[in-house]
């Protein structure tokens, strides 16, 4: 019985032990109730949808355009079921939906609540902004919907109605933000009036463009909007002194100097754009071969040293019509943007402290991952003749870092800066008739790009009519925001796409030569590269097409299809009242007129 | 990211598998190539981007170790309740398991020096003197070289307590028992990394004490599961037999209300052979027919990660058995990413998945059918099985089609169901042919299918959709999808005809020595061809990924003192897509690339001589172009799919039993002189590649093994 007993109190220890066996405490993530009503887990959620929105960076976006290598337009590479060119990005409108409702109900300072409402009205305006850029209008949701309640088969808003909405959302925000932020500030990163003001004026800038008036590009009177909103941008960030940084190689690199609106921060440790180490650097000086290689075609774009093109016989510096000959020196007397931007065979490079260091590319004598061309007497092949074209990018570039090193990257991304805000109102202006005004800002910009002002002060301008202002705008952005993302969508904005149609890339191989013009041994020649004594005129340039296998030529046969692109059919599928544009063979018009 | 966690024995192989024999991994001073290591390791000049020194990997100054331990004490109390009632006892366990884990990375960046070639005219092989000068360091892919530890201590106990009950009653024989099982974890895992060293070293004291670069994590994990067992069984005569039994299982990663689930069992056998009227039947020794239901609880889920991915191809990526995490049920935020402003990082913060307050118990339940039988003087015996088993309710992702405007994905909810059906029957023989010769032969074979019977598919799947055909329901879980390759094209009548066609292959002209594709699909899925080969035009290639025959059979002759066993195994109606691990496009292990340009493709199978050339048109494999395309043999495609299906001689062994008039002169019970071998040969269309148990083309091969030996007992 005493056994019993025992067995009777032990079992009903067990059972008594078990009752709260299955309700363990939840260690594992943050009560939903306290979120909203503590400051510093509000600031955690906005950190996560900066992340989500701004986060990833890269300077290969460009290849899409003549900048860099690759031939990005192969038939096709629009289609309805692929995710080309689509941004359908609900899932942070929803995060930014859920804040501002739930923000409503918040016990904090009205003060707090009033920044954060501006910030997540911004980012709302901004993402809009960015679908409609690509789709014309979307759905333009205001609250985070509800399964049950909600009608979720909303149609599109008209293009008209979602840029209405976002420069609603945009003119509150700048209502609710602080004026500016500088570089210096602990906010520094988040967004701030400046930054909004001038994001409008891109938006207005957007929204008078040729995509959204195809049959009235330049004479619509959203022009005059567009205007006076890039006239405000500058001014106002004049006044709360936004400039342009004095040199322009310093302008990445002078991380939250005077020339940043807006930027994503990194700081190594915490947070490096690896795009250096995998892609920006030839290979023998980062982690991988480069993904960025520049064509030939680019390094042609920039400026002579007095602003005209270097196929410009009017230009001091012309050399003739022959683009063979012109290889051969092309890198002399060009505009400081050409030498802060671009890497070619034999130039200096004095990347993590080697000083007298030369990159080089000549095949055979080079490290086999920055090589490029076919010289027979190298006698070896180069593996990068599909995807390198003997010019690299030197722009955003940390010399600090060595090959080891190079992963530890954390220059800022500037995402939009002065020169921009800048450009934005010489093109606005240009296209209202305020000519002069338009050329006094592009004056600013190529003042500060080293070119020379030439005896009639106009550093290469001249006297342009309004379409050769025009081109000149549009090339000068080319090259002031080479691999900044940009040239893309400059020329879809402009409807000018089609220049990129049935258009082929090209690169430079180098080739070591004597005094004489003879080849140079190539035992000779390894040695004097090895000792870096070899510099750019010691080679002869041929020019090649590339890649040199695969798909050659871009294709972008419908203007109208790749300036503003389909609704993805899966969003179709699920939602029935989304209609197709109507370029894509759809009902939905998706310009303006 | 590549840490030298991930670098393994296997990948070692790989790396030297698909390395160029024409350049050296270490030279001397001077440049002479060497054959043991040296200060000198060679950066290789091959390959897409910095490449690392595949010896120096495992011979570096550099380490990933793990000390792993486990204790498990149990307390065992038994106690006969006899006095009570007869036959009554009880019993507690109590067990308290203990598992630690210690991982330590030590990573030191590889110092490789840039191969020169000594006469760039002449031939480029020949190395010259490593020039310090010019050097790559290979850093793993890490921004610091560091010394990590990473620790978990998990503990876990368990009570259980039953009271039992046996007795017999002349010829009925009654068990039963009630079961209590109580069991509780917890535990941390903690990790610590030192970065920045000033010299080379693995220990901290070494590691930079800047805050910057020293680093700290810390996870916790709780839980707990109770559950009452009842179990009865009850036989007559060793005739009849029969037993119920039910398990009701509560867990806490379930919401209140769904917690406890109750599983029933049952079964029946019967021993035909025990009755009177079969006592006539003399040449059967034993005959049982048995039946049994099954159900038990499982906290099983699927994540269905079945996407459209872009550039339009579709992966199927579930993932079984995940674990499900703990208050899924209710609404919470999580950590998200981080974000820097100013010069502060800011810990980001985030919406946690959808909460499903339903979420509860899988049910496994198995059908099974058998019979056992023994005949002919125990000579011949055998046993034959059926079997179903059907999971429901497993806890899945939704796919519904709300609108993408929603913003949100829906929460994962129980109700996809998998099933199995199978037959296995197995045979052995034993006789014995003279005195001195004994055998036996034996064998076994099991067939198995699988296939989902709910899940949701978007609607194109469905019925009617343009996908249809590619619909999971009724299919098993592993299948093949690629592109129906229709064959190279070998002569220019061939190229001629396709180029007059117009079609293209991922945009791309066909070109002769070059694969092509079968059009079924064009844009949006929309079914019918359009001239273009893309990612529309993808197809379940075979629903055999799996080996739905298992096989083996054997047996052992013993003559005098000689003795051999042999045994095989093998497996039969399978789909083996042959490709490789270091390469493919990124999503899909098939195929072959073709990366290294033009110097020397990756992988040893381009330079067999065996791929197209005009010269050679009717090659097995296509031509090398230096592009990894789908045309040139890159990818998932019905050009690499192989019959999977082989027979292999497992094991072999030869013994020879030692006289007992020499043993006994030695001192010795007995001993025995012995040969073995495994893996000894195999048959398969797959040694085309590689042995068919290989994974892929470049992975670690299956061994063989010979050992010879002397058994010695005392």
């Amino acid at each position: 019985m005493r056994t019993l007993k025992y067995i009777l109190i032990s079992v009903s220890a067990l059972f008594i032990s078990g009752c709260n066996t299955l309700d363990v405490e939840n260690i594992y993530n943050y009560d939903a109730e306290l979120v909203w009503n503590d400051e510093s887990l509000v600031n955690s959620y906005l950190a996560d949808l900066y992340y989500h929105i701004y986060g990833t960076q890269s300077n290969t976006s460009d290849a899409n355009s003549e900048q860099m290598t690759g031939i990005y337009w192969y038939a096709d590479r629009v289609t309805i079921t692929n995710g080309e060119g689509k941004l359908w990005d609900y899932t942070n409108i929803r995060k930014i939906n859920e804040g501002l409702q739930e923000l409503e109900s918040s016990t904090l300072g009205q003060d707090f609540k009033n920044n954060i409402r501006g910030q997540l009205l911004f980012l709302r305006g901004y993402l809009y902004s960015k679908m409609v850029f690509r789709h014309g209008g979307v759905p333009y949701i205001t609250i985070p919907q509800d399964r049950e309640a909600d009608d979720l088969y909303v149609p599109r808003n008209s293009t008209a109605e979602c840029f209405n909405l976002i420069i609603k959302d945009i003119d509150e925000a700048i209502t609710l933000l602080p004026e500016y932020i500088p570089g210096s500030s602990n906010d520094f990163g988040k967004v701030h009036g400046a930054y909004a003001l001038a994001y409008k004026a891109i938006v207005l800038l957007w929204k008078a463009s040729p995509i959204f008036h195809p049959g009235n590009p330049y004479g619509n009177s959203d022009w005059q909007a567009a205007y006076s909103a890039t006239k405000e941008a500058y001014e106002k960030l004049t006044g709360y002194g936004y400039g342009l940084e004095p040199e322009f190689k310093n302008i990445f690199l002078n991380e939250g100097g005077p020339e940043t609106v807006f930027s994503v921060i990194a700081i190594y440790p915490n947070r490096t754009f690896d795009y250096l180490a995998w892609g920006a650097r030839p290979g023998s000086e980062a982690r991988a071969q480069a993904s960025c290689g520049i064509t030939w075609e680019y390094a042609k774009a920039f400026l002579m040293k007095d602003g005209k093109r270097w196929d410009d016989p009017s230009s001091g510096y012309y050399t003739g019509p022959d683009e063979t000959g012109f290889a051969q020196h092309f890198w002399e007397n060009r505009d400081d943007r050409f030498y802060a931007s671009l890497l070619w065979n034999g130039a200096l490079y004095e990347v993590g402290g080697k000083s007298g260091n030369r990159q080089y590319t000549a095949l055979g004598l080079c490290n086999t991952l920055d090589d490029f061309g076919t010289n027979p007497n190298a006698s070896i092949n180069s593996t990068n003749l599909d995807r390198y074209s003997g010019i690299f990018q030197r722009k955003f570039d940390d010399l600090k870092l060595s090959q080891a090193t190079s992963l530890q990257y954390d220059i800022d991304w500037i995402l939009l800066r002065f020169a921009e805000v800048i450009l934005n109102y010489a093109e606005a202006a240009s296209e209202t008739g305020n000519t002069s005004e338009a050329i006094g800002l592009l004056k600013q910009i190529r003042e500060r790009a080293g070119v020379e002002a030439g005896a009639d002060g106009s550093y290469g301008i001249g006297t342009p009519g309004r379409e050769q202002l025009r081109g000149l705008i549009l090339a000068e952005r080319n090259i002031e925001f080479g691999f900044e993302g940009k040239r893309y969508d400059d020329l879809r904005r402009l409807r000018e796409i089609g220049i990129l149609h049935n258009s082929i890339k090209h690169g430079l191989e180098a080739i070591a030569i004597n005094p004489d013009g003879t080849e140079m041994n190539m035992g000779e020649a390894l040695g004097k590269c090895n000792a870096e004594e070899l510099v750019e005129s010691d080679f002869r340039y041929v020019i090649h097409q590339i890649p040199f296998s695969g798909v050659k030529v871009n294709e972008i046969p419908d203007v109208d299809r790749y300036t503003i692109y389909p609704i993805q059919q899966s969003v179709l599928e699920k939602n029935h009242n989304i209609e197709q544009n109507s370029n894509w063979g759809g009902s939905f018009n998706p310009t303006l007129e | 990211m590549l840490s030298v966690e991930s670098q393994t024995v296997a990948d070692l192989y790989r790396c030297s598998f698909n390395w160029p024999r024409t350049y050296p991994f270490y030279v001397e001073a001077d440049g002479t190539p060497a054959n043991r290591v040296t200060e000198y390791p060679l950066e290789v000049p091959v390959g897409s981007w910095n490449m690392w020194n595949v010896i120096d990997q495992i011979v570096g100054d550099r380490y990933n170790k793990t000390r792993d331990r486990k204790f498990n004490g149990i307390l065992t109390l038994d106690i006969s309740l006899d006095k009570l009632i007869k036959g009554l006892s009880t019993k507690f366990v109590g067990s308290y398991l203990a598992t630690d884990n210690m991982n330590k990375q030590y990573l030191t960046f590889q110092n490789n020096y840039t191969f020169i070639s000594r006469d760039p005219s002449g031939n480029r092989f020949i190395p010259a003197a490593p020039d310090p000068t010019k050097m790559s360091v290979f850093s793993f892919n890490n921004t610091q070289e560091f010394l990590d530890y990473t620790t978990q201590t998990y503990w876990e106990n368990q009570l259980n307590w039953f009271l039992n009950y046996a007795n017999t009653f002349g010829k009925h024989d009654i068990n039963a028992s009630v079961i209590f099982e109580h069991w509780q974890r917890g535990g941390e895992q903690i990790n610590a990394r030192g970065e920045n060293p000033i010299t080379h070293y693995d220990q901290m004291f070494v590691y930079s004490n800047d805050r910057d670069y020293r680093w700290g994590d810390a996870v916790e994990r709780n839980g707990g599961r109770l559950s009452w067992i009842g179990r009865a069984s009850y036989n007559y005569a060793q005739k009849y037999i029969g037993e119920v039994s039910f398990r009701y299982d509560g867990n806490y990663l379930f919401p209140e209300d769904k917690r406890w689930g109750f599983f029933p069992s049952i079964s029946a056998g019967w021993r035909i052979s025990e009755e009177s009227f079969m006592e006539s039947v003399d040449w059967l020794d034993n005959l049982k027919v048995r039946a049994s239901y099954g159900t038990t609880g499982n906290e099983i889920y699927i994540n269905n990660a079945r996407m459209r991915e872009i550039y339009g191809t579709i992966r199927n990526d579930f993932k079984i058995n995940e674990k499900i995490s703990p208050f899924t049920y209710l609404p919470n935020y999580v950590t998200g990413e981080s974000y820097i402003f100013g010069t502060g990082k800011y810990i980001g913060l985030t919406q946690g998945a959808t909460p499903n307050p339903g979420v509860t118990w899988a049910t496994s339940t198995t059908y099974n059918a058998g019979i056992d039988a023994t005949v002919l003087d125990n000579r011949l015996s055998g046993s034959i099985d059926g079997f179903i088993r059907v999971e429901s309710n497993i806890l899945t992702t939704r796919i519904v089609t709300l609108p993408d405007n929603y913003g949100q994905s829906l929460a994962p909810e129980n109700y996809a169901q998998r099933s199995w059906r199978g037959i296995e029957f197995e045979g052995m023989w034993k006789d014995r042919a003279s005195k001195d010769v004994s055998y036996s032969v034996y064998g076994n074979i099991g067939y198995t299918v699988d296939r989902w019977d709910k899940i949701d598919q978007e609607a194109t799947y469905l019925p009617g959709g343009s996908l249809e055909d590619m619909s999971l329901v009724g299919g098993p879980l592993n299948v093949i999808t690629g592109y129906n390759t229709l064959g190279m094209i070998r002569t220019q009548e061939q190229l001629d005809e396709l180029l007059a066609s117009g079609v293209t292959y991922w945009g791309r002209k066909p070109y002769l020595g070059g694969l092509y594709f079968e059009d079924i699909r064009g844009d949006g899925y929309s079914k019918g061809p359009d001239g273009k080969v893309d990612g529309n035009d993808i197809q379940i290639l075979s629903k055999s990924a799996y080996p739905k025959i298992n096989f083996g059979f054997g047996g052992s002759v013993t003559w005098k003192n000689f003795v051999v066993d042999l045994h095989f195994n093998g497996v039969g109606k399978y789909d083996r897509m042959v490709g490789t691990s270091g390469g493919g496009d990124g999503t899909h292990s098939g195929g072959f690339a073709q990366y290294g340009g033009t110097v020397r493709p990756y992988f040893p199978i381009w330079a067999t001589g065996n791929s197209w050339t005009i010269d050679n048109p009717n090659a097995p494999y296509p031509a090398v172009v230096g592009s990894s395309w789908y045309e040139s043999g890159t990818g998932n495609q019905s050009f690499w799919i192989r019959n999977g299906a082989y027979v292999r001689l497992k094991n072999l062994n030869v013994g020879y039993n030692i006289p007992k008039a020499v043993t006994r002169l030695l001192g010795l019970s007995s001993a025995q002189v012995f040969f073995n071998g495994t893996n000894l040969f195999v048959i398969s269309p797959l040694t085309e590649f590689h042995d068919p148990e290989q994974d892929t083309y470049d992975s670690y091969p299956l061994m063989r093994s010979f050992t010879f030996g002397l058994d010695i007992k005392f």
